[in-house]
C-alpha cells in the first residue's frame, strides 16, 4: 500500500511522464516481480525452514497436487494485492489529473494478472531450488530481465518483462514515450502463459522428487 | 495378522553419514515401541515410513506399499513429528481444519472432527482461541497428536510424543493411545522414556548406530539376547552364606555383596535351572530372605544390554 | 552436606570493562559474518581493488614528475609531444600542492564512491547477524541476563557493521593511500595528499555511521531473515528505480535512494567540482581542455544539494533508530 501512497506524494498534478515511469518501470518492472518472488519463493521454503513441511507431505495427496495447491493460494493473494494496488494507482492518476490514467489502468491490471502468474511460478521454482531464492531471483533478474531482455539478441524473448512491456505498449502514451512496439503483445501473452505452465510443471516435478531437510536450512 | 511394516536391507545415508545401515525387520500390529539413543536412526526410519524420505537402498513397505508420494497409503497413516514447530499465526481449530481439508474431508466435517479431536486429546477448550505460537510444549504435543488422527488412520506413527508433557499429561496421552490401540489402530511410538514405553507397548524395535539390534516382544528379546543373564537383588540376613551356597551349586555366573551389608546382587547363569533349584537351595542355606527384586525384565535393562 | 546453597551468588572473580564486553559482541558478530564464504570473497574483492587502485596511484604519481619512466616513454612515442610533456610535467612537479591534491582528490572521490556498492552488499550479508537472529532465537533474553544494557548491546552490534565496513571500505582506502604514496616519486606526496585522505576518511566514517544505524534498524524489523534482507534489497532497488523519477516529479523522490544519498554525501565532502575548477584555473594547457567542458550546454558538475542530503540521511537514521529502540525493548 506504500506504492500508491508514495506515488500520490511524489507526483505533481498533470505529470504524465512521471506517472508512466512509476507504472511501467517501478510498479510493473520492479515491484511486481520482486513481490511475486518473495511470496511464491517462500511458499515451500518457509514450510521447510519452519520445519512444518512434514504436516503437509504426510497428507493423503500427491506432492504435485500439494505444490499446485500452494501456488493457487499464493496466486489468489498476489492477484488481490495487484488488483487493489492497480485500482489505487488509478485513483492516484485521477487525483493528479493524469489524462492517461483511466486508459492505462486496464493494461496495468492485466499486466498484474500475467505477472503474478509467471513470476509466481518462477518464484516457486527458485524457492524449491535454493534457500537463497531471493539472491537467485535477483541474479535471474539482472541477467535475464535486465541483461538479455534489453540487448537485441535472438533469445531476448526469455525476458518476461519484455512481454509485459509489449502489453503495456498497446497504450499509445507508453508506446510514444518509450518507443516500444506492441506488435508482439499477442505472442507475448502466449509466451507468458507458456512459461507459467512450464515453470509449474518443473516445480511440481522438483517437489515430487526432491527431499527437503529442515536441518539443512540453517543460514550461515 | 501380517506385518504392518516390512523392511528389507534398508539403508539411508545423508552424504557420508549413515542414518540406517542395511537393516531388515518387520513391525507387527498393535502398539510397538521404537527404542534407541539419539542418532540411532529412529527419526530416519519414521520419516521413511511416512513418505518424507526415500531409502538410499533396499525397500520399506507399509501395508505392502511404498510410502513415497503415495496418497492411497498415506490415507491409512497418521504421523506426529518430534519437532515442536507449528504454524505461528493460526489457532488449533483453523490449522486442523486446513489439514483436514487437505486430507480430503469436507469443510464442516473437517471442523467438527478438529473440535472432536482437540477434546479427545484433552486440550482445554479455553485455549482453542489462542494462536499456536502461544502454546506450551505439552499443548503443542496434544495438537500434534490431534492432527495425526484427523483422517482416522489405521496406522499411527508417533515420534517422541511424550516430550514436554508433565506426568499427568503423559498419563493422559498413554490413556488416549491405549484407547486407540484397543479400537484397532496400530501404533508405532518412539520414545526416550523407556518406562512409559514399556507400560504401553507389546513389542519393541531397538536401534543403535543405524542398525536394528533387536526386535520382538520383551520376553522374546530377553530369551534371544546372547549371553543374557537374569539379575536378582536379594535382601537377607546372611548374604555371604547365601552367595556361597548358590555359587557352590553352580547356578550363578557371579555375585556382588552390597556395601550396606544386607543386599546381595546375583547374576544367574541359566534362569530355568536357577528357578527350579532356588527354593531347595534357599531352604538348605537356612538364610532368612527379606526381599527379592528382579531387574532383568525391565526394558531399560534389555536396552542397556543390547546397546552396550 | 544434604542441602546445597542455591541462592543467588555474586560473581567474585575479576570483571572486565564494558568496552571489552561490547567488543565481544562486535567480534563474535564479525566472526559469524566472515563464516559466510560470500562475505569473505567480497572482502577479498575489495582488497583486490585496493591493489588495482595502488597501481593507478603509482602511474598517476609517475606522470607528475618530469623524468619518470612513464613520462619519458610517453614523450618518446612522438617527438612533437616531448616539448609539451616536458613543460607540463615540469609545472606539475613544481606545484605539487595543486597536482597531487587535485589528482588524488578526484581519484579518492571515485574510489571511495566505487566501494559503496561492495559495502552495501556486505551490509546485506551482515543484516541477519545483527538483530534478526537474536529476535528469532530469543537471544535477547540471554543478553538481558548478562552484565550489559541495551545500549551496550546495540553498540556491539553497530561494531559488527563497523568492522565489516572497515574491511570492505575504510581499510582498502587507507591502505591504498598509504601504499600509493609509498610508491610515489616524492615523500611530499604524503603531505600534499592529506586533504584527499581527510575527505575520504570523513566521508567513509559518516557513511559507516549512517549505514550502521540503517542496517541495525532494518535488521530489527523482523525476526525472519528473508524479511529483513528482502526489505534492505527492496529499499536499495526501489530507491535506484526512483532516482530517475526525481527529474520527472518532485526532486525529493531522488532522496529515497540510499545510494543517491551516499553519492551526494561524497560530493558534499570531496567537492570534486572544486578540484576540477582548481585544475581548470591553474594547470597550463590541461586547464584549457578542462575549461572546454564548462562551455557545454549541461554543466558536468552541478553543486551537490547538501541542503537535501543531510536531512534525507537524518530521516533514514531517525526512522531506523525508532525501529531499533522499539524492537529491542527489554520485556
Amino acid at each position: 500500500m506504500a506504492n500508491p501512497l508514495l506515488a500520490w506524494l511524489s507526483l505533481p498534478d498533470g505529470e504524465s511522464t512521471g506517472f508512466l515511469h512509476w507504472n511501467v518501470h517501478l510498479y510493473v518492472g520492479l515491484l511486481m516481480p520482486l513481490y511475486c518472488l518473495v511470496v511464491c519463493g517462500a511458499m515451500i521454503r518457509d514450510e521447510v525452514q519452519d520445519d512444518t513441511l512434514a504436516f503437509l507431505v504426510t497428507r493423503p495427496l500427491t506432492r504435485a497436487r500439494l505444490y499446485l495447491g500452494k501456488y493457487v493460494c499464493q496466486l489468489a493473494w498476489l492477484q488481490f494485492v495487484f488488483l487493489v494496488n492497480g485500482l489505487l494507482l488509478l485513483g492516484v492518476g485521477l487525483l493528479r489529473d493524469i489524462p492517461e490514467a483511466p486508459s492505462l489502468a486496464g493494461r496495468v491490471l492485466l499486466a498484474g494478472v500475467l505477472a503474478a502468474l509467471v513470476y509466481g511460478a518462477l518464484g516457486g521454482v527458485f524457492g524449491l531450488l535454493t534457500r537463497r531464492y531471493i539472491v537467485l531471483g535477483l541474479v535471474y533478474g539482472f541477467i535475464v530481465e535486465v541483461g538479455i531482455g534489453h540487448i537485441p539478441t535472438n533469445i531476448n524473448s526469455l525476458s518476461m518483462l519484455r512481454h509485459l512491456q509489449d502489453l503495456l505498449a498497446g497504450h499509445p502514451a507508453v508506446r510514444d514515450r518509450y518507443e516500444w512496439s506492441a506488435d508482439g503483445s499477442g505472442t507475448g501473452v502466449l509466451i507468458l502463459l507458456g512459461t507459467t505452465v512450464a515453470a509449474l510443471v518443473l516445480g511440481a516435478v522438483l517437489f515430487t522428487w526432491r527431499e527437503f531437510h529442515a536441518s539443512h536450512e540453517a543460514l550461515k | 495378522m501380517s506385518a504392518i511394516v516390512q523392511v528389507r536391507e534398508l539403508s539411508r545415508w545423508y552424504g557420508i553419514v549413515m542414518g540406517l545401515n542395511h537393516v531388515s525387520f518387520e513391525i507387527g500390529p498393535g502398539l510397538v515401541g521404537l527404542v534407541g539413543p539419539n542418532g540411532a536412526g529412529k527419526s530416519t526410519l519414521i520419516q521413511i515410513i511416512t513418505g518424507q524420505f526415500r531409502p538410499s537402498s533396499g525397500t520399506l513397505t507399509v501395508f505392502g506399499e511404498v510410502p513415497w508420494n503415495n496418497p492411497r497409503l498415506l490415507r491409512r497413516i497418521g504421523y506426529c513429528p518430534e519437532r515442536e514447530s507449528l504454524p505461528r499465526d493460526l489457532g488449533p481449530v483453523d490449522w486442523l481444519h486446513g489439514l483436514g481439508r487437505l486430507s480430503g474431508l469436507r469443510g464442516t466435517e473437517a471442523r467438527a472432527r478438529a473440535e472432536r479431536l482437540l477434546a479427545k486429546v484433552r486440550l482445554p477448550r479455553e485455549h482453542w482461541a489462542k494462536r499456536l505460537s502461544q502454546y506450551s510444549k505439552g499443548m503443542r504435543q496434544r495438537v500434534k497428536l490431534a492432527q495425526a488422527l484427523l483422517h482416522d488412520p489405521e496406522f499411527l506413527v508417533l515420534d517422541e510424543p511424550m516430550n514436554g508433557l508433565d506426568p499427568l499429561g503423559r498419563q493422559e496421552m498413554a490413556h488416549v493411545l491405549k484407547e486407540l490401540a484397543a479400537g484397532g489402530t496400530h501404533i508405532l511410538i518412539s520414545s526416550h522414556i523407556l518406562a512409559e514405553l514399556e507400560a504401553l507397548c507389546r513389542e519393541f524395535v531397538i536401534l543403535n548406530w543405524g542398525r536394528v539390534l533387536a526386535s520382538g516382544t520383551r520376553d522374546t528379546l530377553r530369551t534371544d539376547v546372547q549371553g543374557w543373564s537374569e539379575q536378582l537383588q536379594v535382601r537377607c540376613d546372611q548374604p555371604e552364606k547365601l552367595a556361597r551356597v548358590l555359587f557352590d551349586a553352580g547356578v550363578l555366573r557371579g555375585f556382588q555383596l552390597a556395601p550396606e551389608g544386607d543386599w546381595l546382587h546375583l547374576e544367574v547363569r541359566d534362569p530355568e535351572v536357577f528357578y527350579q533349584r532356588w527354593l531347595e537351595l534357599l531352604l538348605a542355606s537356612g538364610v532368612v530372605v527379606g526381599e527379592i527384586r528382579s531387574e532383568s525384565r525391565s526394558l531399560r535393562q534389555i536396552f542397556d544390554k543390547v546397546t552396550a | 552436606m544434604a542441602l546445597h546453597d542455591i541462592r543467588y551468588r555474586h560473581w567474585k572473580g575479576r570483571h572486565v570493562g564494558v568496552w571489552q564486553r561490547r567488543g565481544v559482541i562486535a567480534f563474535s558478530g564479525l566472526r559469524a559474518c566472515l563464516q559466510n564464504r560470500w562475505t569473505r570473497y567480497l572482502v577479498g574483492f575489495c582488497w583486490l581493488t585496493a591493489l588495482v587502485f595502488v597501481g593507478v596511484l603509482f602511474c598517476i604519481g609517475q606522470l607528475l614528475v618530469a623524468d619518470s619512466v612513464i613520462v619519458v616513454w610517453a614523450a618518446n612515442l612522438n617527438p612533437q609531444l616531448q616539448a609539451f610533456v616536458k613543460a607540463l610535467t615540469t609545472w606539475l612537479e613544481q606545484h605539487p600542492e595543486i597536482s597531487v591534491r587535485v589528482a588524488q582528490g578526484l581519484l579518492f572521490y571515485v574510489y571511495a564512491y566505487f566501494l559503496i556498492t561492495p559495502a552495501l552488499v556486505a551490509v546485506a550479508l551482515a543484516i541477519p547477524h545483527l538483530i534478526t537472529r537474536d529476535l528469532g532465537s530469543h537471544a535477547m533474553v540471554v543478553y538481558a541476563s548478562k552484565a550489559i544494557n541495551r545500549f551496550d548491546y546495540l553498540l556491539g552490534k553497530a561494531g559488527v557493521v563497523g568492522g565489516l565496513l572497515t574491511l570492505t571500505w575504510l581499510g582498502p582506502v587507507l591502505a591504498s593511500w598509504l601504499l600509493g604514496n609509498l610508491l610515489a616519486p616524492n615523500w611530499n606526496f604524503f603531505w600534499h595528499s592529506r586533504v584527499p585522505l581527510g575527505h575520504a576518511v570523513l566521508f567513509i566514517l559518516a557513511g559507516m555511521a549512517f549505514l550502521s544505524v540503517l542496517a541495525l534498524g532494518i535488521s530489527a524489523v523482523s525476526s525472519r531473515e528473508k524479511a529483513t534482507v528482502g526489505l534492505y534489497v527492496a529499499l536499495w532497488l526501489v530507491g535506484s528505480t526512483l532516482e530517475p523519477l526525481g527529474d520527472m516529479s518532485r526532486p525529493w523522490v531522488k532522496q529515497l535512494s540510499i545510494r543517491y544519498d551516499l553519492h551526494q554525501l561524497a560530493r558534499v565532502v570531496f567537492r570534486p567540482e572544486q578540484d576540477v575548477r582548481i585544475a581548470q584555473e591553474n594547470v597550463p594547457i590541461v586547464g584549457e581542455v578542462l575549461r572546454g567542458f564548462g562551455r557545454r550546454p549541461r554543466a558536468p558538475w552541478p553543486p551537490a544539494p547538501a541542503a537535501r542530503t543531510w536531512p534525507a540521511l537524518a530521516i533514514f537514521a531517525l526512522l531506523s533508530a525508532g525501529i531499533i529502540l522499539t524492537r529491542t525493548k527489554p520485556e
